[in-house]
């Protein structure tokens, strides 16, 4: 959960960000807001592919430790 | 070092970070918020001003609605991804985890590719039926965005609660007769309690203070954060938006903590309850049965009156007080035979000794 969360944080970053210390949630905001949808739906995939395989493995992980 | 001292030295970080960032923000909010033309008094207008009140109450409402269908609907999911096992549960799971890291101004988003004037349902729903179904920015739409956001705060909880559940409790209940649903509703409901009441408390504050999705998806529709953005950046009214939030903050603890102390209130009257029940029946052999307003009823549920192998079964007796006694002897029995095996229940003419042993009517 802290994981996810931290990648996800958006408000406290929206209000101290610049535009050299930009966070993947604010890109991703930003191209939805301006609707270029093709950059957000980049960055979306982004967000999958950098989260479902740790989420899988942290499945994986606490199912080993119940099997033990 | 002594122990004591290294264990306040362990602390000192989290209490530097703690009181930089949250102890000494709130006492300034809590400072500003009294600084307005009204003073102290400025506090009182989220209450008395009818659209701060009326935006208080949306914003309650929209919370304890998401709470609840958040509730059930994770209950259902996550009993089923607990206690099944099949190819691709992993990958599930980490779905339904995943919304945990979009922030809420992309759910906002979602919501409204899905269902805004341009979006998937209006364009599935003009074909089918020549009409445009628009709701991303109703209260429905927002609803649906909390919802969304939600579900992965509680599952997680309701899956751990669900792995802890004693299976043993719902063989005795439906070897005693009670149907399926009898058993979901006075078995295992009732220990899911205070995940529900954890979990359910996480995601009624969420959603009380979530802002990227109202932010997004609000345009008709007022809750309690988004009247609070506009009051400070729009309206400049630095002590009106200090106090909405100190109220925002006071009033979800409030919620929470009712939530919390009905919870447990209701818990110790049902085990009151079980005593009174034990005393009218003339064949009880326990030696102390107080009365149901008794302060001690509380304290003789689980010790005096049960045998201390039946402790583990202390919650079926409590929401069956009129069979308790029939309870009792049918566990007492089993107990006595040896404890619970399930090769037990395989036959059922011993099934069916056991019932008759105690005199049990099947529960329905």
């Amino acid at each position: 959960m802290v994981v996810t969360l931290s990648l996800g944080e958006f408000n406290l970053t929206w209000m101290l960000h610049t535009p050299l210390t930009k966070t993947l949630p604010i890109g991703l905001a930003d191209s939805y807001a301006s609707m270029r949808l093709e950059v957000a739906s980049a960055y979306t995939l982004i967000f999958f592919v950098m989260i479902i395989p740790l989420l899988v493995a942290m499945q994986m992980f606490a199912d080993q430790e119940q099997k033990r | 070092m002594p122990h004591k001292s290294f264990v306040w030295l362990c602390l000192l970080p989290l209490a530097m970070l703690t009181a930089a960032f949250f102890l000494l923000p709130m006492a300034r909010l809590v400072v500003t918020g009294a600084e307005g033309p009204q003073g102290l008094a400025g506090y009182l207008a989220i209450l008395v001003e009818p659209r701060y009140r009326a935006t208080l109450i949306n914003t309650v409402l929209l919370a304890a609605a998401t709470t609840i269908v958040t509730l059930v609907v994770a209950t259902v999911a996550g009993m089923f991804l607990q206690r099944h096992r099949f190819p691709g549960r992993a990958v599930l799971i980490a779905m339904l985890t995943f919304p945990l890291a979009f922030p809420g101004v992309v759910v906002g988003f979602l919501i409204i590719l899905l269902a805004g004037r341009q979006g998937l349902i209006g364009d599935l729903s003009n074909r089918m039926f020549g009409e445009k179904l628009v709701f991303a920015y109703s209260i429905f739409g927002l609803f649906l965005g909390y919802l969304y956001f939600s579900i992965p705060r509680v599952i997680l909880t309701i899956m751990a609660a669900v792995q802890k559940l004693d299976t043993g409790l719902e063989e005795a209940a439906r070897s005693l007769g009670a149907s399926p649903w009898a058993v979901q509703r006075d078995v295992v409901l009732p220990a899911l309690g205070p995940a529900f009441v954890a979990s359910g408390a996480i995601a009624f504050a969420t959603a009380m203070g979530a802002f990227g999705t109202a932010f997004t998806l609000a345009t008709n529709i007022d809750v309690l954060p988004m009247l609070i953005y506009t009051e400070f950046t729009l309206a400049a009214n630095f002590a009106t938006s200090a106090a909405l939030s100190v109220g925002l903050g006071i009033i979800a603890r409030d919620c929470i903590r009712n939530a919390r102390s009905d919870a447990g209130r209701r818990r110790s009257r049902s085990l009151c309850v079980a005593c009174a029940g034990r005393a009218a029946l003339p064949y009880c052999r326990g030696n102390h049965h107080p009365a149901a307003g008794d302060s001690r009823a509380r304290d003789c549920a689980g010790a005096a009156v049960h045998p201390p192998g039946l402790q583990r079964f202390s919650p079926l007796v409590a929401v069956y007080p009129h069979r308790s006694c029939h309870l009792h002897d049918a566990v007492h029995g089993v107990i006595r035979d040896g404890g619970f095996r399930d090769d037990r229940y395989q036959d059922p003419g011993r099934r069916r000794s056991i019932a008759r042993r105690s005199a049990v009517a099947p529960l329905s």
